[in-house]
């Protein structure tokens, strides 16, 4: 049975450019370097680039892992397939087209280090998001929200990073879409919360039908859950594959990480 | 009997496929007589949240169970244990079989004739 | 949810982003709202008793705050930058606040057309324009009032006569002009955030500038010290038309650039 993939990327590249000449010329002001004689230009910026030529896929209905170093790429990857962020080079497709803000509506994203308006309540941001969230089932999260200990009556910024971090996750979880796309979903955050976070992923696969992308460090963690994982370093995949093969072939996961960036 | 979490007691390695590591461990316990003929499985939500996996390798493994007739999902009530004591006879065989196999390896792989292995079998610790 | 629901419900959480005031920090319920009126209203009647008190005593005072309101009421160059300032400034700080706020992420990926977006944050600054421009007439209104009560024998008594007329037609020309500076507001805000090839601060002042010279004849009419005796309707009628016209091409603009020149 050929598998089908919600997410394809096809020798995609990416690298990120200084915002502007001012910037430029400031760097350049404090090395003070002139090159071939003359005064340094953009061009003579050696562009790092952030996505290399990456060709990936991620199979549809699987919650993938998408793993490696810091500088990796994974971030990057991810905000392509919400059309945060454009390509120089490739293509992407999710679900057959190109990432726009017109498809998020099917998306669910959680931002690396992203927060939530400080001013709202739990209960407010609950509400807040099932008008502004397509999909969003609000009987759902606020069950979500029950079961994860949140005081309806808090508001946010007086929550500590592993409560935030629970409601970020009920505001991706609780909305019925095909993607949902989890960047460092761990980060930070105490075990309980953790813990708490991974149950309520596992709970959400059973609900619906859906494509589900992971990029963390805490392989430890989360790689039980992994139905296929994608390491990716500098910019470029490394290795790809399902999780169980992977695991009969060389071991946990984690000691495919090792293997790979040590 | 409702089997909770102390009677199914299963432990998984990272380092190996999880889907074969649940299976053979709730045969085993099928085995064992620690599981009853005719008892109820967990739900495959209870145990992916019990064993912190993936909800689709405890279906998987459930369904193995199913082909084999080792399980029976009753609609609207669960997954129970069959109640045939001759399939849990076949496990328990097969399972035998597998340890003696083993056994027979790994006493070829120190080379050890059958005569002396046989009577290393015959002290051991029954 | 319709679009019109979703719009408003953006606005409503974007003027909340940036509120200093503790009550809009506290749940946004009714006894809390209650509170803040009162409390504001009772700072408001004390400076106002307290002011005057001052005049009632001292005449040199009464002549100096009338005075003072006198200027800041008359379209000069301090009034008018002032008034105008401040949509701008309240709207440019925007859509930067979300960056600063680390909520970006949500926003910038929301399925709505980047128009609905844009338009609910400049939506935002307008109100929080308009909401300021109430406090000002208000304030002005009720300290005219009460030096008319207070009867100080000064010189330049006089200069109230005409001044509640005057509070409200600058009050209605910044009202009138404030879409081209939220606008303007929106469009800093977003370039602020683009990635684009050094686009220098100078470029939408010598944009002003041009624009004044243009219409250099209607603006003198509509910002002159006695405009308020017999509005110049056809030049407010063009000033007003030109500002809203232009107000439309900088947030189209500023449409574009974000949709294309903005990442993460």
């Amino acid at each position: 049975m050929e598998m089908e993939y919600a997410v394809e990327l096809k020798n995609v590249t990416k690298s990120y450019k200084k915002k502007t000449s001012l910037d430029l010329k400031a760097e350049f002001d404090y090395k003070k370097e002139k090159i071939h004689g003359r005064l340094p230009m953009s061009k003579d910026f050696k562009k790092k680039p952030a996505l290399d030529h990456l060709t990936v896929a991620f199979p549809t209905g699987q919650v993938t892992g998408l793993l490696g170093p810091n500088g990796a790429g994974k971030s990057t990857l991810l905000k392509m397939l919400v059309g945060l962020v454009h390509q120089d080079e490739g293509t992407i497709s999710v679900f057959g087209q190109s990432p726009s803000w017109r498809n998020n509506g099917e998306i669910a994203y959680l931002p690396d280090r992203g927060r939530w308006y400080a001013l709202q309540t739990v209960a407010e941001a609950l509400a807040y998001a099932e008008v502004i969230f397509p999909a969003f089932d609000l009987d759902l999260a606020r069950k979500m929200a029950d079961s994860m200990d949140l005081d309806p009556a808090a508001q946010v910024s007086t929550l500590s990073k592993g409560l935030e971090a629970r409601l970020n996750l009920i505001l991706c979880l609780a909305r019925r879409v095909r993607l949902i796309l989890l960047d460092e979903p761990f980060s930070g955050i105490d075990l309980v919360s953790r813990d708490k976070i991974t149950q309520n992923i596992i709970d959400s696969m059973l609900d619906l039908p859906k494509t589900i992308i992971i990029c963390t460090h805490e392989i430890h963690e989360a790689e039980s859950i992994f139905e296929h994982v994608v390491f990716l370093d500098k910019g470029q995949m490394v290795l790809a594959g399902n999780a169980e093969q992977l695991r009969a072939e060389k071991g946990s996961i984690e000691s495919v990480y090792r293997e790979l960036f040590q | 009997m409702t089997i909770n979490e102390e009677t199914l007691n299963l432990r998984l390695d990272l380092s190996k496929p999880l889907y074969e590591q649940i299976l053979h461990q709730i045969r085993y316990a099928m085995a064992r007589k620690d599981l009853e003929l005719g008892a109820k499985l967990p739900s495959v939500r209870e145990l992916a949240q019990q064993l912190r996996v993936n909800p689709n390798t405890v279906m998987r493994a459930y369904q193995e169970l199913n082909r084999d007739e080792l399980i029976e999902t009753r609609r609207g009530q669960g997954t129970f244990i069959t109640t045939k004591p001759q399939k849990i006879q076949h496990i328990r065989d097969n399972l035998a079989t597998e340890a003696i196999n083993s056994f027979i390896d790994t006493m070829q792989e120190l080379g050890m004739s059958r005569q002396t292995a046989l009577s290393l079998l015959e002290e051991g610790k029954w | 949810m319709s679009t019109s629901r979703v719009f408003w419900t953006l606005v409503r959480n974007d003027s909340r982003l940036g509120s200093t005031f503790r009550f809009d920090k506290a749940r946004g319920n009714v006894s809390a709202l209650a509170a803040y009126l009162l409390a504001f209203g009772i700072v408001f009647a004390l400076g106002g008793l307290l002011l005057g008190f001052g005049m009632h005593i001292s005449d040199l005072f009464a002549e100096r705050v009338i005075a003072i309101l006198d200027f800041l009421i008359t379209p000069n160059a301090f009034t008018i930058t002032f008034l105008f300032y401040i949509p701008f400034a309240f709207t440019s700080e925007m859509l930067p606040r979300e960056w600063k706020n680390g909520t970006v992420g949500w926003w910038l990926t929301l399925p709505y057309s980047r128009k609905l977006l844009l338009g609910a944050k400049s939506m935002a600054g307008f109100f929080r324009f308009i909401k300021f421009l109430l406090i000002l007439f208000i304030s002005s209104e009720y300290l005219i009032i009460l030096i008319i009560y207070l009867q100080p024998d000064v010189e330049n008594f006089a200069l109230l006569h005409d001044l509640p007329q005057r509070v409200l037609y600058s009050c209605t020309i910044a009202l009138l002009l404030s879409p081209f500076f939220v606008s303007m507001g929106t469009t800093g805000g977003v370039l602020s955030k683009a990635q684009m090839k050094g686009l220098p601060v100078i470029f939408p002042a010598l944009f002003l500038a041009v624009i004044v010279g243009i219409f250099s004849s209607p603006l003198r009419a509509v910002f002159s010290s006695v405009a308020y005796l017999s509005p110049p309707w056809l030049s407010l009628l063009l000033v007003f038309g030109v500002s809203m016209g232009l107000s439309t091409l900088l947030f189209f603009f500023a449409i574009n650039v974000l949709e294309h020149k903005v990442e993460l």
